[in-house]
Order: structure tokens, then C-alpha cells, then sequence
């Protein structure tokens, strides 16, 4: 039942370098804590949030708005978190 | 069922399991054939990603030491990859549907690293090369294991490959590699060659056919027919594991005739010599019967080693070659490599050629680097203390190479002289005619060489201007050619008048169809791949010169090589029935 529920928003990337490796591991690793599935959309290319890989080939640059989609129990944890990501320009403590 | 056809190299037929290397610089599996099957492969995968994690791992320790955690980041990126969920998920699948880990890591990888360079920009080419380069580790985990496997066979295969280089081919354990059957090589590649010599039915040459064989699939190779049947139905089956059995009996009625004298039916004594590339096989290759040696081709000298050979080199392996033959002739042919296989120290001087056949090889990479050349005359005229050892330049084409040749010879021997370095002086010197111009030109050549040996690999190349291990063309390289057999013709008859011998040491003279037409033209020495000599030698027991003289006199008669082969074959037919019995 709890997979029906769809969480999704719209973020935008800010940060100078667009998603570069970091910042596309920082997603992975915070979506791969989630056990629904995580999807990043740029237009009609969607990306496994989960994976570095496929978070690459978004080719996202500074400005490029994606649509973020997780699925699954407390889908709106992980949502907030990939969002809280973006906004903060992937600045994280190095300490995580 | 699927028939594939190639070029048969080395007879004999082979039934079993096959096992599949891939197409590309790296060897990939298409499919697994193993029979513990698909979770054997994975944990073979996981494995895999465990080893390359490790690798990395010990990278970001490094990294982060010498160079700061800064550094390190790439290295832990590096490893999300490796454990991504995407590239772990969709390499299960297809290791699911039974394809290789190697094929279906380097299929996902491969895709991704497309995407990437696709979207452009120098970032994305840049982690591109870092998938590629994962890429790599993976299949170099996957692969290690895998070459391993090839070397600790517990179970018959059948080995089929893109291609197998020469070093991989004798590594083979013939206790377990049945046969073998590649893409690409030809007649005279030297893979075809030694697959001869350890006498494991193989076919070269088959065009792309690794995708085609899936599983665990039974494989017939069919090495005197150059035949691969993937999947045969049980006729099929039941007609090839017969033919298995009789080619077993043939090949033991062969070997009892290795005793007897090798004549015809008449009386005349026909030397049947064998070519050899490593001194490793002069034992072997008597053991079959032959009569000496008459090409011994000395280039794996060069080739097995990055250094150049010294003199001490060459001279123990014709030491060696002479124990096993020493009151027989040993035919040592100077080095014949070319612009598409240098030797290591010239291979920065002679960027690979456009042409490599009518390039710088041969007689004339000798005539370039005389110290090279030196060096090996040297060791042979030392070697020809111990036994009947002649010296052959290949490739000559006019006469005033010959010359040249033979004086950078005088310059040795009065070296050797000065130095007061035992040596023999009266060492035969003869040469290769594989250059339609040294044929033309025979006459001339008979009255200052001491002997011809025919090389007809290239003459027919050169004359017919095709390149046999080229799929394109392969078809119209025929060794009956009439314009080849006038070619032998002249040759033959030049070093009559002259009185000097001739011999054919070409894949044409293992061949038992053209022997007969080959004694009718006169000649009485061969030099030939081991292996053949029994078969030829049973073919020369049953032929009279007489028989053979009408059969050239016909032969030459005919206006294509269609033709001519189809006469030959019909009369060797009808001269050894028991021969042809194994088709």
C-alpha cells in the first residue's frame, strides 16, 4: 500500500559544477538508505538515484531543474533529505 | 544445427563441449558453458567486484596518506561505482540468461561509458575513462581466472576463440583440448602451423561465429574438412563419432609406417624432410620419420624475447636441432620476419608498413642490418661443425640480393678466419624461390646458388596476388593454379640443367593431393609439416614415376585451378582409397 504513495518535487541544482561525482554520491548514498525506489528526472532521461552510474548520464549542470520521485514507506524522508542536498549545494561536513 | 565453415589446418576430428574466448582486445566469454552454471558465475562476478574493491581500497589508503583525504575522494567515488546497485542488478540479469560475467560486465559498463561520452563535454568523457578503466579491472579479475582455467582443465573442451596467438596454442594442454577453431588466421598463420605439430584438429578462418554458440552446446571440428558443426543432430553425431574412431586406426596404420623406407613403388627414393620453428620439435618431428630438416625457420628467436638474440642464442638452438639430426641436412633459413613482425630492437625504426608483404622483411630487413645478419651467419657456419647444416635466404628476388647476401657471408667466414673460431667452410648455400621474379629468373639463380627450395606459400601469393589469411580472398588462392605449376616448372627444369637440387618446403607440398603431380615434375625432396609425413609417405608407397609423370604431364595440360585440383584429387582417390576414406 505504502509504495502507491509518490512523493515528489522539483530541484534544481546550484551548485557551480552541476552533478559531478560528489555531488551524484552524496544522492546515491542518501536514496540507497531508502528501501523504495529513489528516481531523479531530467525531462525524459530518468536516473536510479541510487546509482552513481545512471546519475551521471543526467549530465545536470548549474540551473538544470530535475524532477525527484521516491516510492515506499516514509518516501518523504528521503525526499527531504536529496532536497536538502540541492539547496545546500552539496555542502556537507567532510566528518559524513 | 549449424555448419560453419573455415580452413582446415590440421586434421583429425573432435567431438565435445565447447568453450567460447570472446572477440575482443580482451578475450570475453559470450555465454558460460560451465555446467555448475549460473550460481557459479555469480559468485565468479562478486568475487570479481570483491577483488576490484580491494584494489581500490588500497588506492584510497594510499592516496589518503601521501596526498590527503582530498584525494581519496575519487578513490571512495571509484568504489560506489563498483558497488552500484544498477550496474550489480543488470549484470545479475544477464548472468541469469546465461551470458558470461565478463560479457555482461563489459556489455553494462560498456553502455554506460557510451552514455557518458555521448552527452558531451570534457567531464563526462573524463568519468567515461573511469568506467572503462573499471571496465578493465573487472574483466582482468574475471579473465585471470579464467586464462587459469584454460591451463587447469579437469574435463575435454573444445576451444573456440576470436583468435589464439601461437604462445597461447602450444600452452594448450592437449590432454583436454580436443580441438580448436578460430575467426580469423589462415593456412599459413602460425597457430595453423603448430596446431599441426601437437596434431589437434583445428580449422582457422571461419568468419564471426562465437555468437552463434550458446550453452553448454555439443561441437564437432572437423580439422581435415575445416568444418565447426554447432549443435550437431544425433545422425550427425553418430556419422562424426564414427569417423573419430577411423581416423584414430588411420593415424595408427600411419605411424607403423614410419619404419619402412620412404620410396615409390619403383624403387625411387623420395627425402621427405620436415619444417620446423623450434628446436624443441627436431626430436618429435624424426620420431614421424623425416629425413632431416629443410626449413627450419629460425624467427622465433626473435620473437620470444623483447632483447635481441645473441650469437650464444642461435647457435644452441642449431646445436640442439643438428643432436637430433647429425648425419642428416638441417636447412637453416636466415631470418624472415617483416614489417608486420619486427624484431624488438627495429620495431621503433620500421613503423608498421601500409604493405607488409611487399615491404621491408625478409632478405632485405638481413641486407639493412648487417650485424643482425652477421650474427646469425656467424652462429650457423660455427653450428655447421657438428652436422650437415645448410644455409637458405629467403625472399630473394634478384640476383644482386643473392650477391649481396652471399658477400656479407664471405665477410663472416674471413672474420671467423682472423679470429681463429672453428668453423665449417664449405657450407651449402642456397635460397628460397618464392618471388615470381627468382622463378622467372631461375636459370640465372641455378648457376651460383647449391640449391633451390621452393617457398610456395608466398610464391602463390605474390603470383596470384592474393593474401590467403584474408577472408575476402582467401577463395582464390589455389595452390593449382596453372600459372603456379608453370612457375615449379621452370624452376625445376633450371636446376636440372645446373644439377642442383630442388626441393618444395610450401603448405602445398604437405598436401597429399599435389604430391604425385609434384614427383611427376621431378622433384624429389619435400620438407614438409611433421605431421603429414606418414600420410605422405603412404601416398609415395603407392605411386610409381611413371604414374606420376602422366599425372603431371596431364595436370599441366588444364587451364584452371578448378580443374586441375578436381584431376588430382580424383587420382589420388584412386591411388590410396584407404587416404580418402576418412572424408
Amino acid at each position: 500500500m505504502s509504495d502507491a504513495v509518490i512523493h515528489r518535487r522539483t530541484v534544481t541544482v546550484i551548485n557551480d559544477q552541476g552533478l559531478h561525482f560528489r555531488p551524484c554520491q552524496l544522492i546515491a548514498l542518501a536514496a540507497q538508505q531508502h528501501p523504495g525506489t529513489v528516481v531523479l528526472r531530467r525531462g525524459t532521461t530518468q536516473a536510479d538515484a541510487k546509482s552513481l552510474l545512471e546519475l551521471l548520464t543526467l549530465a545536470a549542470e548549474r540551473g538544470t531543474d530535475l524532477e525527484l520521485e521516491a516510492t515506499g514507506p516514509e518516501a518523504n524522508v528521503v525526499v527531504d533529505k536529496v532536497c536538502e542536498l540541492f539547496s545546500n549545494g552539496f555542502h556537507v561536513p567532510p566528518s559524513s | 544445427m549449424q555448419i560453419k565453415r573455415g580452413i582446415a589446418v590440421s586434421p583429425g576430428v573432435a567431438i565435445g563441449p565447447a568453450m567460447v574466448l570472446g572477440t575482443e582486445n580482451f578475450r570475453i566469454p559470450l555465454r558460460f558453458v560451465s555446467a555448475s552454471g549460473i550460481d557459479f558465475e555469480l559468485n565468479r562476478f562478486h568475487a570479481a567486484l570483491d577483488a576490484v574493491c580491494e584494489e581500490i581500497s588500497v588506492n584510497e589508503k594510499l592516496a589518503r596518506e601521501r596526498l590527503g583525504d582530498q584525494y581519496a575522494a575519487i578513490f571512495s567515488a571509484h568504489l560506489m561505482l563498483v558497488r552500484d546497485p544498477q550496474l550489480v542488478e543488470q549484470v545479475e540479469t544477464r548472468i541469469r540468461d546465461k551470458q558470461s560475467p565478463e560479457y555482461a560486465v563489459s556489455q553494462v559498463l560498456g553502455q554506460y561509458a557510451k552514455r557518458l561520452q555521448n552527452l558531451g563535454g570534457q567531464y563526462l568523457a573524463e568519468r567515461s575513462d573511469d568506467i572503462v578503466d573499471l571496465e578493465k579491472r573487472m574483466l582482468r579479475h574475471l579473465l585471470g581466472e579464467r586464462r587459469e582455467e584454460l591451463s587447469h582443465l579437469t574435463e575435454p573442451v573444445l576451444v573456440l576463440a576470436h583468435n589464439l596467438s601461437p604462445s597461447e596454442t602450444t600452452k594448450l594442454d592437449r590432454k583436454f583440448v580436443l580441438g580448436f577453431a578460430t575467426e580469423v588466421g589462415g593456412h599459413t598463420s602460425h597457430t595453423a602451423i603448430l596446431a599441426g605439430a601437437m596434431e589437434i584438429p583445428a580449422v582457422v578462418g571461419i568468419g564471426k561465429f562465437l555468437t552463434d554458440v550458446s550453452g553448454s552446446e555439443t561441437i564437432i571440428i572437423d580439422g581435415s574438412k575445416g568444418v565447426v558443426i554447432i549443435d550437431p543432430d544425433e545422425d550427425t553425431l553418430v556419422r562424426y563419432r564414427d569417423s573419430e574412431e577411423r581416423y584414430r586406426s588411420h593415424a595408427r596404420r600411419l605411424g607403423s609406417l614410419s619404419k619402412l623406407p620412404c620410396e615409390t613403388q619403383d624403387g625411387v627414393p623420395i627425402s621427405i624432410l620436415g619444417n620446423i620453428e623450434f628446436p624443441e620439435e627436431a626430436e618429435p618431428c624424426k620420431e614421424k620419420g623425416a629425413a632431416g630438416i629443410g626449413l627450419y625457420r629460425t624467427e622465433f628467436l626473435y620473437l620470444e624475447s623483447n632483447r635481441e638474440p645473441t650469437e650464444e642464442d642461435h647457435y644452441q638452438a642449431y646445436c640442439q636441432v643438428l643432436k637430433a639430426f647429425p648425419n642428416q641436412p638441417v636447412v637453416i633459413r636466415t631470418l624472415d620476419l617483416g614489417s608486420d613482425k619486427m624484431p624488438g630492437a627495429l620495431r621503433a625504426k620500421y613503423p608498421e608498413s601500409v604493405n607488409p608483404a611487399l615491404s621491408i622483411r625478409s632478405i632485405r630487413l638481413s641486407l639493412q642490418h648487417l650485424q643482425l645478419f652477421k650474427t646469425q651467419l656467424r652462429a650457423a657456419l660455427r653450428a655447421a661443425e657438428f652436422g650437415d647444416l645448410r644455409i637458405m635466404f629467403p625472399l630473394i628476388s634478384t640476383l644482386l640480393e643473392f650477391r649481396q647476401a652471399k658477400m656479407v657471408l664471405s665477410d663472416v667466414v674471413e672474420d671467423l678466419e682472423e679470429q681463429g673460431i672453428p668453423f665449417r667452410r664449405d657450407v651449402p648455400i642456397g635460397m628460397m624461390v618464392e618471388v615470381p621474379s627468382a622463378a622467372i629468373m631461375a636459370e640465372e639463380f641455378a648457376r651460383e646458388v647449391s640449391f633451390f627450395s621452393l617457398g610456395t606459400n608466398d610464391l602463390i601469393q605474390y603470383t596470384l596476388a592474393v593474401d590467403r589469411a584474408d577472408q575476402a580472398v582467401a577463395n582464390l588462392y589455389r595452390s593449382g593454379d596453372p600459372s603456379i605449376l608453370r612457375m615449379i616448372r621452370n624452376v625445376v627444369n633450371a636446376a636440372k640443367r645446373n644439377n642442383i637440387s630442388v626441393s618444395v618446403c610450401g603448405q602445398m607440398s604437405s598436401d597429399p593431393v599435389f604430391l604425385p603431380l609434384l614427383i611427376g615434375m621431378g622433384i624429389r625432396q619435400f620438407s614438409v609439416t611433421p605431421h603429414a609425413i606418414p600420410e605422405l609417405k603412404e601416398v609415395i608407397r603407392n605411386l610409381t614415376i611413371e604414374k606420376a609423370e602422366k599425372i603431371a604431364a596431364r595436370a599441366e595440360t588444364l587451364e584452371v585451378a578448378r580443374d586441375v585440383e578436381n584431376y588430382l584429387g580424383g587420382e589420388l582417390k584412386r591411388l590410396c582409397p584407404d587416404l580418402m576414406q576418412l572424408d
